[in-house]
């Protein structure tokens, strides 16, 4: 479900967003934007309807959701930088609010601390759907594919201990903090904890009091679901660089537990160094905006994958395998 | 890096999948979207004609030249239609020594086989791992082998799993001699204390089905003990696919049309072939799918895959 943003922001801070953008009354049936374009602006619904629209392999389409006014859309494609995974339709007259992307950055790393918090609300935003879009994937395995789970793994608590200078260096070459300087990155790393875990181990990871990001340096990582007793399903795997808890940075809740599939490195990051005070915090909130809506939109792409492949003669398809299950 | 593509259903003009679409596999030797550098180093092909002489066996095309340039291949492909390919442009790192040459072209296809594979992707430090795959051969498929190619051992490790290696079978038997063969090298890795990040996303194809693996041993990690640092390295290695009706040119490009309830035709590829990504569907990472003509129509399977 989409957040009303206007209604998140304070007037002010709103009246700043929509002062970035121009008004377009759209007529019924006009597509705002195509699937599978490079997006360069977001939207906000003033007023009528728009609804999401998706292809599917085979070329049919399902109407993902319709959004109201008030509702930012049209994001994804400018955090993450890849091809819309949705046309924008226009259900009825109405008027929507273009940004484009270099105003809405602008604003969002450079606007200060007003920015920074429409920023935060855009983030908060992202973070809501990739939480449902995992809930879709849960209850499509829940119906069907035993085959696509595993089994739980040992769970282990870390061991921290202060970053190695080495660690700024691997900072620095790691795209998710291409956007930082060389004088932030060193500063950066000392306020860092690192911690190695063997491959196939799920990370207990430090309760929110201790207001800590978890950063992936080395291996990979994939945030899990349990689906049923003893089995879970592994959810778009992150890549070094990649975060991996950021709940207390966003002052929300966790749905999912977190397992290695390589021996990783992961660091741990006060949640302070993302706030807006300071130095780097709207950059790094941005990267963090970023690597959601890349999980975003791979874990839509799971729940898709998994509606086309598992039907009826799929179940029972795993039902036969249950028992060849790996361990 | 290399490029695939596989293809199974109604007959399809294999210039339909290697020259015509706007991300064609043939383009992908030079301007591969999803992939950060070329693919020059050789061509190969096998492909089913359910109107030729020895149906099961397929017809095989290999190449050291590159594609784009080859007449002779733009030629057949206007005049071939045929009902399951599997089609491999092969990318090497430059200047390492890899070896390059007619032998070490993909998909493989040993004599009086009927199931051809090809790779993507390479082995960290196989040179070590060799003679400890040798005794897991089959006698019968270890005497074929004719290179040391990490490639070459992998589809011999895999022929190795089937009871009758030169048998017809279905996907699901073919995707269970995929994951024993990856279970093989995952022990053989930790025999050797191999945990460097190695690629294996592998495509095996015959003339009733085609299976993909997505797989990457030890994601993330490279030698030294830091992240794995070359750009491609970060990204975990593609499969996509698409499935419908039809394959067929429409609204200006080539894509599938129509549901997968009445699917007639799949393709399988490192990358979609069209701009437009919007037909195509990403394998998730550590999974398999297999692809199966059953009843005249594909017939999908898709599996975890934890060695």
């Amino acid at each position: 479900m989409e957040k009303n943003l206007l209604n998140e922001l304070s007037p002010d801070d709103c009246s700043r967003l929509l002062a970035l953008g121009h008004l377009h009354e759209t007529t019924a049936g006009e597509e705002l934007t195509r699937q599978g374009t490079v997006g360069y602006c977001l939207y906000v619904v003033e007023s009528g309807e728009l609804a999401v629209v998706c292809r599917v392999p085979g070329n049919e389409e399902e109407i993902l959701e319709t959004v109201r006014p008030g509702t930012l859309v049209g994001e994804l494609a400018v955090l993450d930088r890849r091809p819309r995974s949705a046309s924008l339709r226009a259900q009825r007259p109405g008027v929507v609010r273009i940004i484009d992307l270099r105003s809405f950055e602008a604003l969002a790393l450079e606007g200060g601390a007003s920015g920074y918090r429409i920023l935060r609300v855009v983030a908060a935003s992202v973070y809501v759907r990739l939480q449902a879009s995992r809930m879709a994937v849960a209850a499509r395995v829940r119906n069907a594919a035993a085959a696509m789970c595993m089994a739980r793994a040992p769970a282990q608590e870390l061991s921290w201990l202060a970053a190695s200078q080495e660690v700024a260096r691997v900072l620095g070459e790691l795209p998710a903090f291409s956007g930082l300087g060389e004088g932030e990155i060193a500063p950066l790393a000392r306020k860092m904890e690192t911690a190695t875990v063997p491959k196939d181990t799920e990370l207990l990871l430090p309760p929110c009091p201790e207001a800590a990001a978890t950063l992936l340096i080395r291996g990979a990582v994939s945030p899990c679901l349990q689906v049923g007793e003893g089995l879970a399903i592994s959810l778009p795997v992150v890549a070094p660089g990649g975060f991996i808890d950021y709940t207390c940075v966003l002052d929300q809740s966790d749905s999912c537990f977190w397992r290695t599939r390589s021996q990783s490195i992961v660091a741990r990051i006060p949640a302070q160094v993302f706030g807006a005070d300071a130095d780097s915090g709207a950059r790094l909130l941005y990267a963090l905006c970023r690597d959601m809506a890349n999980a975003l939109r791979s874990t839509t792409s799971l729940a898709m994958h998994l509606g086309m492949t598992w039907d009826e003669s799929g179940l029972r398809a795993s039902e036969n395998r249950r028992s060849r299950l790996p361990a | 890096m290399c490029r695939v593509v596989a293809y199974l259903g109604e007959p399809v003009f294999l210039d339909h999948l290697l020259f015509a679409p706007d991300n064609s596999l043939v383009r992908q030797t030079y301007a591969p979207r999803r992939l950060r550098m070329v693919n020059l180093a050789g061509f190969g092909l096998a492909a089913w004609d359910p109107y030729s002489h020895d149906v099961d066996t397929p017809f095989v095309y290999h190449t050291d030249a590159v594609p784009v340039f080859d007449t002779n291949l733009k030629s057949l492909s206007q005049k071939l239609r045929v009902t399951s390919v599997l089609a491999h442009v092969r990318g090497v790192e430059y200047g390492q020594g890899t070896p390059v040459g007619l032998q070490f072209l993909h998909p493989f296809l040993y004599e009086g086989m009927h199931v051809a594979l090809a790779h993507n992707g390479n082995l960290a430090r196989f040179g070590e791992m060799r003679p400890l795959l040798q005794p897991r051969l089959k006698p019968e498929i270890s005497r074929l082998v004719k290179t040391n190619l990490d490639s070459e051992w992998i589809y011999a490790l895999f022929l190795s799993q089937l009871d009758d290696p030169s048998a017809n079978h279905s996907g699901a038997e073919l995707a269970d001699a995929l994951i024993a063969a990856l279970e093989n090298l995952a022990e053989v890795r930790r025999e050797c204390g191999i945990a460097t990040t190695s690629g294996v996303n592998l495509f095996v194809a015959n003339r009733h089905a085609i299976v993909g693996a997505r797989y990457v041993f030890d994601f993330g990690c490279d030698q030294e003990g830091g992240p794995a640092k070359a750009p491609h390295q970060l990204d975990y290695l593609s499969l996509w696919y698409s499935i419908g009706r039809q394959y067929t040119r429409h609204e200006g490009e080539w894509k599938t049309i129509g549901g997968r309830r009445d699917a007639s035709v799949v393709l399988l590829a490192s990358e979609p072939l069209t701009q437009d990504e919007s037909t195509w569907l990403e394998v998730p990472e550590y999974s398999l799918v297999s692809f199966d003509i059953g009843g005249g129509r594909p017939n999908i399977q898709s599996r975890f895959i934890s060695v």
